[in-house]
């Protein structure tokens, strides 16, 4: 979308706004960043990195932050990939299980004798197919994605440790180190691919039909059934791109260990990429969000793992102190949520009255709140040892007043 | 155009439009229930055929047949003569049938824009070419003015607009491409006059200036009076009642469905006492 179509779709709410033309259109974009959920994550970032510089003279510096980038792209990768899923309404529970998969695989494939960009090919087209399983079943057998691709995550570990005989697989050539350890510019060469990913996967979400059906069949999945958009294609697509990045997750992994373990994407990585995609938020209800909120989504919870470990804060504290900022941050949240549903109620009963749409609510403040209580409810579940229950749980709870807030984010996300 | 304007047109219309759809026979049963035990129906080109019918009458089954959501069990549809058989929704939209359903099938958080196009995409550089947002935007604004629908602007989420407003988006949606037969499942429940107005405008527009053959579905008989040039009342499964509007009343039509009623409920005892 360029800056012209945007000025040429903001002429008509300017004029009835009676606002002055001059100018509008710079101010106008800015407004509408600072107003996506995109823009609240961009700040929580900058805001939860000025906090780490100022508490330790470690944090700021060229070698930690090509660390904290280069940690950070299994999650972002996971997480780019778990929207597209969340943006039709369903969840991939599979993508941990099958980034270990994926990364043992391409192990195994490179000892084998191909060239390491053909196993890392084949490792991402062998999870795809996972993807594209997950999808079927979820589509065709009508069985709710939470447990088709929970099946699947139990395939996808099993499929890992039976591969790996239950150890580590070294890779024996040296070049399959160059995706993971090696740089371009200063920049990590897998940071400025999972960027590239990032790229790609917004150009295929607002530029493509099958980026606009994703929105479309997320947003009313019956309405747009009926209006001719094919269920089948956008389900088994988004949990094939899913599962597709969650191989090459793994495939960083096992590039920057040099060795594939069956382990490595199960347990946290799961949850954090759910957690940074809906940060950057993406809705758990489908509809809402993009490429860019899951890859900031991820940046953020990268950051805060990131600042903990400079900080040296012991191991054995750390769920402690995200245990602590969950509970305060749904708490600021859910305050934030019910202001949020009076001020909704307000404008549709003061739209009806005086015909007004689209009335200027306290927007702006909103959705980077909603994200912040979104990250911590799911980064921080997986501290409290049953993740999928406590993630469901929390979210289930104000799924009423988390409809109104979405509405109003999508309503914000989609003006622009 | 005056009302005696109005009744002339009908009249006219009446004689004169081909014949555009006409069922035979259709049947439907769900299990044991039957929903439709022989609908034979017809409809001119250009005119505005109301259904009427109470809850369970089997009015709903009858045009979700009509836009191939569902399959008959049994009997005969006729699009222009040729009959057809639909397999989906789209093979229903292919022959020029389009539906707009009572929740409307838009897509809530999606500019206007975005709803009018959804499936009607315009790409540039073929099919797996990129969305040419612009030249959606452009079309939309261009149709909407056409119609002489007002929304605020294309870009404004559809979740934004009113009941009127959306129930003018999902019409215009419904007739932007090449439509011939448009089906309306309820367009003017739960809406105030002035909604109303502006959609009983566009329905006149629609079938008046530009042909389109268009099915109301209504509990509201005086929607009917309002929208319809003929109406018929589908009652146990068949259409048991039809009447251009100029040639019944409000009154005729409320007393026979409340004598039918009444026949059911008599039948419905007798049945009891027998068994």
């Amino acid at each position: 979308m360029t800056v012209g179509d945007e000025i040429g779709g903001r002429e008509l709410t300017m004029s009835m706004m009676t606002k002055p033309a001059a100018g509008a259109a710079r101010r106008g974009l800015v407004q509408r960043w600072a107003r996506r959920p995109e823009g609240g994550v961009v700040l929580l970032v900058v805001l939860v990195g000025v906090v780490f510089t100022l508490l330790t003279p470690h944090f700021l510096t060229g070698g930690n932050l090509a660390t904290l980038s280069l940690d950070a792209t299994v999650v972002m990768t996971l997480a780019i990939g778990q929207g597209f899923v969340l943006l039709t309404g369903n969840i991939d529970l599979s993508t941990g299980a099958l980034a270990a998969f994926g990364g043992v695989l391409v192990a195994v494939i490179i000892n084998a004798g191909l060239p390491w960009q053909l196993a890392v090919v084949l490792a991402c087209v062998t999870t795809g197919a996972a993807g594209v399983v997950n999808g079927l079943v979820t589509h065709y057998v009508r069985i709710p994605s939470f447990l088709t691709t929970f099946g699947m995550l139990g395939v996808g570990e099993t499929l890992a440790l039976i591969l790996s005989n239950d150890t580590s697989v070294q890779v024996n050539k040296p070049a399959f180190a160059y995706l993971g350890t090696q740089s371009l510019g200063g920049l990590p060469i897998a940071v400025v691919i999972v960027v590239l990913i990032m790229v790609a996967a917004e150009l295929i979400l607002r530029r493509t039909v099958f980026g606009f059906e994703l929105y479309a069949f997320g947003g009313n999945q019956k309405g747009s059934v009926l209006s001719g958009v094919d269920a089948a294609k956008v389900t088994i697509g988004a949990f094939a791109l899913s599962g597709v990045l969650a191989g090459f997750g793994g495939c960083i992994t096992t590039s920057r260990l040099m060795a594939g373990y069956p382990s490595s994407g199960t347990g946290n990585t799961l949850f954090d990429s759910i957690a940074g995609a809906v940060v950057g938020g993406v809705s758990l209800f489908g509809g809402v969000g993009s490429a860019l909120g899951a890859f900031l989504g991820a940046l953020l919870i990268g950051t805060i793992q990131d600042g903990m470990n400079v900080m040296a804060i012991s191991y054995s504290w750390q769920p402690l102190v995200i245990g602590v900022v969950i509970v305060a941050g749904v708490a600021y949240d859910v305050s934030v949520r019910r202001a949020h549903v009076a001020a909704r109620i307000r404008e549709i009963l003061g739209s009806h009255q005086r015909g007004r749409v689209g009335p200027p609510g306290p927007r702006s403040a909103g959705p980077p709140e909603d994200a912040a209580g979104w990250g911590v409810a799911g980064s921080g579940s997986h501290a409290q040892g049953d993740p999928a229950g406590a993630a469901v749980g929390s979210t289930g709870q104000y799924r009423g007043a988390e409809r109104e807030v979405e509405m109003r984010r999508q309503g914000d996300a989609t003006s622009g | 155009m005056t009302t005696t304007d109005l009744h002339a047109a009908r009249h006219d219309r009446s004689v004169a439009g081909e014949e555009i759809l006409r069922t035979e026979g259709i049947t439907k049963h769900f299990g044991p229930v039957v929903a439709l035990r022989g609908v034979d129906m017809h409809l001119r080109r250009g005119e505005v055929l109301g259904l009427v019918g109470d809850n369970g009458a089997g009015k709903t089954t009858f045009v979700k047949i009509l836009c191939g959501y569902q399959r008959p069990d049994a009997g005969k549809m006729f699009v222009e003569g040729q009959e057809v058989h639909f397999r989906s929704v789209s093979d229903s939209r292919a022959v020029g049938i389009e539906t707009v359903y009572q929740d409307l099938a838009l897509v809530p958080q999606l500019p206007v824009y975005k709803n009018l196009f959804l499936k009607r995409e315009i790409v540039a550089g073929g099919r797996l070419g990129f969305l040419s947002d612009n030249k959606m935007r452009r079309l939309a604004r261009q149709y909407l003015g056409d119609i002489k629908v007002n929304v605020p602007s294309v870009d404004a989420p559809v979740e934004r607009l009113s009941g009127g407003q959306r129930q003018a988006i999902a019409v215009a949606r419904a007739t932007r491409s090449d439509v011939k037969i448009l089906l309306l499942d309820e367009p003017l429940s739960a809406m105030g006059a002035k909604e109303s107005a502006l959609i009983i405008d566009l329905v006149r527009d629609l079938s008046k200036n530009r042909g389109v053959s268009i099915i109301v579905i209504d509990h509201n008989y005086a929607h009917i009076f309002e929208l319809c040039d003929r109406v018929n009342v589908i009652h146990q499964g068949v259409v048991s009642f039809d009447k251009p509007v100029g040639d019944t009343s409000l009154e005729e039509l409320t007393s026979y469905m409340v004598s039918e009623y009444r026949q059911e409920i008599m039948s419905g005892r007798a049945a009891r006492q027998d068994g």
